[in-house]
């Protein structure tokens, strides 16, 4: 595979059918080593499709897989023993303690130290109910518990399926904290999520895909940067003549009136263009009262997802309806 | 090894594992404590002396026996259904694969752990049985004078391990079916029809169904002196060493079909 040197995790033109439905189409994932990966997308994208084949639970109908540097493919089993996975929801034993759970899965795979389970239990935050059984855990307490068996192996990738499912805010920004500690060690932490506000404080890097192929990849700051946001409130009464004056030079796509009884306007363009915007409107008689200006992950992923996905499987339209996908983006510019 | 031990750990710990051992040898007990109670308290004289051959050694050795290679196939036939379909509802297969793990040699060490399993179900089956028979016999002043007839104890570690092999391989297609099925309640409903479905078929279809799986464990274990016994499923019109021969290929077979699907299965749930 070209181009692949210094990656944890590679895909090139993978694809992957069910029946007749195309869950991945050519994705090429470029996962670098070392930082906190968030792979994002709509319900149905194929971010679990992919997760599945990273994990060698399906197998795909074409494409290549490189993990750590190494191909990875149909029987390559012991690829994943540097691996550390919680895809979809955690599974255990119902009937055995945490302990025992931990215990028995280290039983397969990779070797794992006895006292490693000791250490996991203490990292999600389980030592105390250790010996209870996983059947009178909440879901959030199964989820910390899938969290640490997911690095049973101590593993230099870690592939994570929506893993603050379940958890508390607590929980959230524990785990967060334990992933960034990963990277910073050299562990490449690989998590599919829908929680973009999550991932924009937790990822270095992003891919996001649509029906199965990806939009977009690369460092969260760099992709942010193209995608700021800068909201201007003026009087009410002078919001149309703001629109006026800002059109010539913003495009309709980019000047959005959010809040015409509030006199908010939005403007998608670089955060340190304020300024310029603020001088443009003072020119024009228009004095801003109000401006704040900033990134967000949210606006850039339903830009590049289209806001709801093609994917199949529905999506859910809310109370406004189906045309109102624009405008939700709107009211979700201010950072 | 590791995987074998992980393996025997966790179906002792499992609650279904002691359910379904406890059910046999309260029912076995039940059995023979009630034959011993009321086989003098009148009925006919006829009935009544069948009934003691239940309670009377040595020939309580080989009813003892067949009851467990009878109702336990039924139950091998659940418990193994049990173990591999959870194997898939949990999820708990998924992620031993998502580890590293060959598929192919965890679910086959699986299932050698429910075969050891069934193993001690059936030696502890036995034991209590024939204690239960003993006191059967004393409450119905049966003569226990035949407990250590030296030919029948000789021969009971063969007989034992001939039922432990046809037992196990009624356990492996439950297995397998849910294997398949990848699920507990689809492989277990499925055993139980399979298991009465062939006893009813033998009826209509005997020249088919005494080759088909649980008629072969049936006949593998009939001796000169023994039938297959009233508790058994499907039907047993082969000799006993051909029996035996395809027992042992309905169990590689049944075992081989599970491995090469667990082998080849999209796991997606």
């Amino acid at each position: 595979m070209s181009g692949t040197d210094g990656l944890a995790l590679a895909t090139r033109g993978l694809r992957k059918n069910y029946g007749s439905r195309r869950a991945l189409d050519g994705l090429n994932l470029s996962v670098p080593a070392g930082v906190v990966y968030g792979f994002l997308g709509p319900n149905g994208a194929g971010k679990t499709t992919t997760m599945r084949v990273l994990t060698g639970l399906v197998h795909p109908d074409g494409g290549t897989v490189e993990i750590l540097g190494k191909p990875f493919r149909r029987g390559d089993r012991h690829r994943l023993f540097e691996v550390g996975a919680l895809v979809e929801s955690p599974t255990f034993y119902p009937y055995l303690s945490a302990r025992a759970n931990l215990r028995e899965l280290s039983a397969s795979g990779a070797r794992v130290a006895s006292k490693r389970i000791e250490e996991l239990l203490d990292l999600v935050g389980l030592c105390e109910r250790g010996n209870d059984k996983v059947e009178d855990f909440s879901m959030g307490m199964k989820q910390r518990l899938g969290i640490g068996a997911a690095l049973l192996s101590d593993p230099k990738l870690l592939l994570l399926d929506e893993p603050a499912n379940g958890l508390d805010p607590a929980g959230i920004v524990a785990m967060r904290d334990t992933l960034r500690t990963l990277a910073s060690q050299g562990k490449t932490v690989f998590v599919s999520s829908q929680l973009l506000a999550e991932i924009q404080v937790m990822a270095d890097t992003v891919g996001i895909i649509a029906s199965g192929k990806l939009v977009r990849e690369g460092p969260l700051k760099e992709l942010l940067a193209m995608q700021g946001v800068i909201k201007v409130r003026v009087q009410p009464d002078r919001v149309d003549a703001a629109i006026a004056t800002l059109a010539p030079e913003f495009p309709a796509e980019r000047l959005t009136e959010t809040d015409h009884a509030e006199g908010w306007l939005s403007v998608r363009i670089a955060p340190d263009r304020a300024e310029e915007i603020s001088q443009k409107l003072a020119g024009a008689g228009i004095f801003v009262s109000g401006l704040e200006s900033g990134t967000d992950l949210e606006m850039l992923f339903l830009q590049l997802t289209g806001g709801q996905a093609d994917t199949g499987e529905g999506s859910f339209v809310g109370l406004g309806g189906p045309d109102n996908g624009g405008e939700t983006a709107g009211k979700g510019t201010a950072a | 090894m590791r995987l074998f031990f992980s393996g025997l750990r966790k179906l002792v710990r499992r609650p279904a594992t002691w359910v379904t051992v406890g059910l046999l040898i309260g029912l076995l007990v039940l059995i023979l404590l009630a034959v011993g109670a009321t086989a003098n308290g009148g009925g006919l004289r006829a009935n009544s002396a069948n009934a003691k051959l239940l309670i009377t050694f040595p020939g309580a050795y080989d009813r003892i026996l067949q009851f467990i290679t009878g109702l336990g196939g039924l139950f091998a036939v659940l418990y193994g259904a049990a173990i591999a379909g959870s194997e898939w509802g949990w999820g708990t297969f998924k992620s031993a694969v998502a580890r590293g793990e060959s598929r192919v040699r965890y679910m086959l060490i699986s299932y050698v752990t429910v075969a050891v399993m069934i193993a001690f179900g059936i030696i502890i089956t036995f034991a209590v049985g024939v204690v239960a028979a003993v006191i059967g016999a004393h409450l119905a002043n049966v003569s226990t004078s035949g407990l250590g007839d030296s030919a029948t104890i000789g021969d009971l570690p063969e007989r034992l391990l001939k039922g432990w092999i046809a037992v196990v391989e009624e356990g492996a297609l439950g297995f397998t079916i849910a294997t398949l099925a990848r699920s507990q309640l689809a492989g277990i409903g499925v055993g139980i029809a399979f298991y009465f479905g062939e006893g009813f078929a033998s009826l209509f279809l005997p020249d088919i169904v005494k080759y088909l799986p649980f008629s072969v464990a049936n006949a593998s274990l009939v001796t000169g002196s023994s039938t297959a016994g009233a508790f058994a499923g499907g039907a047993s019109g082969l000799p006993a060493d051909q029996a035996q021969v395809l027992v042992f290929a309905w169990l590689v077979g049944a075992l081989i079909v599970a491995a090469l699907f667990s082998d080849r299965a999209e796991i997606t749930g």
